[in-house]
């Protein structure tokens, strides 16, 4: 995102002492009956939604009638991009009415309103779309999906009448990026709030469903006092500036009593168990390899897990940052909303171990192993001493003889860390004489940590490699697709370390996971 | 109540000059306020939300600094002709005997004379004839020590010696600062962001301020500024820039700032808003910025524990589009 000039904030502000917010409604009785009946499925169904066999069933279901509310294409052309195993479903369907018998009548009416609306070929947002993008010339249009840019982008290509229409993302809405006339298709509460309290265009068109509430209007943030006795103070103490003005399309707005809330429709994000449980099965033979963690949500429902240790780092693409800062590794405690997280999406997360490998050459297998081996040793007397306990629990009870001992203040979630394959050494030489010592390889610390330096050379050399390759591609292409859709690849080459897809991260949630080691920095895909 | 600071600066676009947007001119405002207020027993919290925080906190900088400046008053005068002849007779000094000059000096013995106490400052050396100049305490302020600066004197100085003078800041600040002569480094205020973005707008940006008729003097908002992080080693400055990823600040840059802190967004707030306790905030907060809403309950929690009744007033004149103000005093007990 480049930095805005006085001229451009300037342009910024013109957009929001102007900007008009008109909505438009569209009709489709389909879509409106399959909403309103997916929706009474739903609430039927209560907390029992969330068990697995409802996962699997309502997943697919809810995300292809969201796509159907909330995408501008035709729906014969979703149904062939969304993926949805149909045979796969239709059995599910039929496996409820065993399963679920009350809740089969309405599952099966739920699916087979969905099969006929995929079939029909209608296209209800295309036709404003077009109205609008005559109106204007030329029109930007903002989805709740990023993860449909593409798609979308692709599809106005392809359009005669709608060649002058671009997609762009809500985090595009954030920088200098001005459109002459904008249009989100969907209610106002399916997008973050700024789009339309801090416009970057001078008219916004809302396009949405006439059965999908959408009462947002701009209102003051601050609490200020209000009372008749301090009316006074509320004056002097707090303003607001000129806000968009808000219109409605001749054809009204009012609602009916069972219209959807914009929320309704948006299907729901996976919850994971915090610390203390562990996330995920273990492929690997050593089940107890875990490691603290944290969930970074990434754009288009997507999100990683990151080694919460307060000594591991990620490389990042900052837009927000010029230069040699635009690409740089960042810890946990700093990974921020925006920033776009860089992640290996085939052949495991990792993608600085395996050229650090290649870096070390002919020592790389006796250096691992030699890694492996003080951490082995290390459980193996933890075990010994306090019997077969959790890597937590361990983790928690060196902590204490360390600290007892005055050998070391690390915190628990430090030594668990530790104890993991992700873990080269402890950042301070004191911490690793303490474990050493623990471990009763007291003897052997000086080459351990010569030999633990050599893993770290590698693992610092491969980084900056791959920083480098990635400073080379930014510079050569266009970013535009990577603001746009919160995501794009980099092919480095099989040398430097192969391809590479950049996320935006759109939240970082404070609370830890244990997570198998394995599982760090693999994507996961919340739609799936 | 008070209206905003009006200052004459213009910026550049396509190679022509424009006055300064009004919203440029509310953030020079509001910090011009804000350095007006006492903060003895409470201080106040200024949040002001924007459409976009472009140069907002640069601003807000700006009009603390504007004001700062044209504070002076009669005892700071006596104060400084005071200082002055504490000072030893060689100690290097910069004189301004007129808007737009300033020479390289050095100070003489004080006398008396008709009465009155003088300080000497001799401006040429003494093969050029050792020219001096007698300052009586109304002009004190015009003789700045050089601090670590030293020099020898050269034969002759002309009256339109700009070595040292900026036509851009004697315009901006008039006769109000003599400091601007960049010998005497204060943190007037403290902003906290990322450096990238802050540099851009405070060095990068050009800027400019009619001088005579159409004559333009150029420069930039660090010459009035003055960051720390954007300053040679000779040079003084007058604000510290507080990088967002710093866990906490320098001790001089937490207990010597003098009027007020400046939060460029959402994060450097969340992160070290409680920090400067007795200093006035001026939290610039961006509505598209993540942690945006973190901030607005934080603000909101602050001004609903600690928030005081006093009126503490806002510049009179409307919010940007898209802004919405609150500002209140907080108690420092």
């Amino acid at each position: 995102m480049r930095s805005l000039t006085i001229c451009s904030a300037s342009e910024v502000y013109g957009d929001a002492s102007q900007c008009q917010i008109v909505r438009h409604w569209v009709g489709h009785a389909g879509l409106a009956q399959l909403s309103h009946s997916l929706r009474a499925l739903v609430q039927s169904l209560g907390d029992e939604g969330t068990d697995d066999f409802w996962r699997r069933v309502l997943g697919p279901i809810r995300r292809t009638a969201f796509a159907m509310c909330s995408t501008p294409l035709p729906f014969a052309h979703l149904a062939a991009t969304v993926g949805t195993n149909w045979e796969q479903l239709d059995k599910s369907v039929r496996q409820s009415k065993l399963l679920y018998p009350d809740s089969y009548e309405l599952l099966n009416h739920v699916f087979s309103q969905l099969k006929r609306l995929l079939e029909e070929g209608s296209a209800p947002l295309i036709g404003p779309l077009e109205n609008l993008h005559e109106q204007h010339g030329a029109i930007s249009v903002v989805l709740r999906n990023p993860r449909m840019n593409r798609l979308v982008t692709d599809f106005f290509a392809g359009s005669r009448s709608l060649r002058n229409a671009k997609i762009v993302s809500a985090s595009q809405l954030r920088g200098a990026h001005h459109c002459a006339a904008l249009v989100a298709i969907g209610p106002c509460g399916w997008f973050p709030e700024y789009v339309f309290s801090a416009p970057r265009a001078t008219i916004i068109h809302v396009v949405s469903f006439r059965w999908i509430r959408d009462g947002w209007k701009p209102g003051p943030l601050f609490l200020h006092k209000s009372d008749a006795n301090s009316a006074s103070d509320a004056n002097q103490n707090h303003r607001i500036g000129m806000m968009p003005r808000i219109s409605v399309e001749a054809t009204g707005n009012g609602f009916a009593s069972d219209d959807l809330h914009p929320l309704d429709l948006v299907p729901p994000v996976p919850v994971f168990a915090p610390y203390g449980s562990t996330f995920g099965t273990s492929q690997s033979n050593d089940a107890d390899d875990v490691v603290p963690a944290r969930l970074c949500h990434l754009s288009g429902g997507r999100a990683v897990f990151v080694a919460a240790d307060d000594g591991s780092t990620f490389l990042i693409i900052d837009p927000s940052e010029t230069g040699r800062s635009a690409v740089r590794r960042v810890p946990v405690d700093d990974l921020e909303q925006g920033m776009y997280l860089l992640v290996r999406t085939s052949g495991g997360g990792d993608f600085i171990a395996p050229l650090a490998d290649r870096i070390l050459g002919d020592l790389a297998a006796n250096r691992r192993a030699e890694q492996a081996e003080w951490k082995e040793r290390l459980i193996r007397c933890t075990v010994e001493r306090f019997g077969s306990l959790s890597r937590r629990e361990l983790s928690s009870l060196i902590c204490s003889e360390l600290k007892a001992q005055e050998l070391s203040q690390a915190r628990p979630a430090n030594v668990h860390y530790w104890m993991s394959s992700k873990c080269i050494r402890p950042r301070k030489r004191e911490d690793f004489s303490a474990i050493l010592k623990y471990a009763d390889l007291e003897a052997r610390e000086e080459s351990l940590w010569s030999a633990m330096g050599d893993i770290d050379r590698a693992h610092r050399k491969a980084g900056h490699t791959i920083r480098r390759m990635l400073l080379q591609k930014i510079a050569e292409v266009s970013l535009e697709p990577l603001e746009r859709d919160g995501e794009m690849d980099f092919d480095l080459g099989e040398q430097d370390g192969g391809s590479l897809s950049a996320y935006q991260i759109a939240e970082v949630l404070p609370q830890e996971y244990e997570v198998p080691a394995e599982r760090i920095g693999v994507l996961l895909d919340l739609e799936e | 109540m008070s209206g905003p600071e009006h200052v004459n600066l213009q910026f550049e676009d396509s190679g022509r000059w424009y006055s300064l947007p009004e919203w440029a001119e509310y953030f020079i405002g509001v910090g011009s306020h804000v350095a007006r207020a006492s903060n003895t027993d409470s201080r106040i919290v200024t949040a002001i939300v924007v459409p976009t925080r472009a140069f907002g906190a640069a601003f807000v900088s700006l009009g603390m600094i504007i004001s700062d400046s044209a504070a002076r008053d009669q005892a700071s005068e006596s104060a400084h002709f005071e200082m002055l002849f504490d000072l030893a007779p060689g100690t290097p000094v910069i004189l301004r005997p007129k808007k737009g000059t300033a020479l390289k000096g050095v100070l003489q013995s004080p006398e008396e004379y008709r009465g009155q106490l003088w300080v000497r400052v001799q401006v040429h050396s003494k093969e050029g004839g050792g020219r001096t100049y007698l300052i009586d305490e109304s002009h004190g302020l015009t003789v700045q020590p050089a601090g670590r600066l030293t020099w020898k004197l050269p034969k002759t100085q002309g009256m339109g010696n700009d070595r040292t003078a900026s036509k851009f800041v004697d315009s901006l600040l008039g006769e109000a600062d003599p400091i601007q002569l960049g010998v005497k480094s204060k943190i007037v205020c403290a902003l906290v962001g990322r450096r990238n973005t802050l540099e851009h707008e405070i060095r990068g940006t050009p800027l400019s301020i009619r001088v005579n008729g159409d004559q333009h003097a150029e420069g930039q908002l660090q010459d009035i500024l003055r960051v720390d992080s954007f300053v040679t080693e000779q040079q003084s400055h007058r604000s510290a820039l507080v990088t967002v990823g710093t866990s906490r600040p320098a001790a001089d840059v937490i207990n010597n700032v003098e009027i007020g802190v400046v939060f460029d967004g959402a994060l450097g707030f969340l992160k070290l808003g409680a920090i400067w306790p007795p200093r006035h905030q001026v939290i610039i907060l961006d509505r598209t910025e993540p942690y945006f809403d973190d901030a607005i309950s934080a603000i909101n929690s602050r001004f609903t524990q600690t928030g005081l009744r006093d009126e503490c007033g806002l510049p009179d004149i409307e919010p940007p589009p898209g802004g919405e103000i609150l500002a209140f005093r907080e108690d420092l007990q």
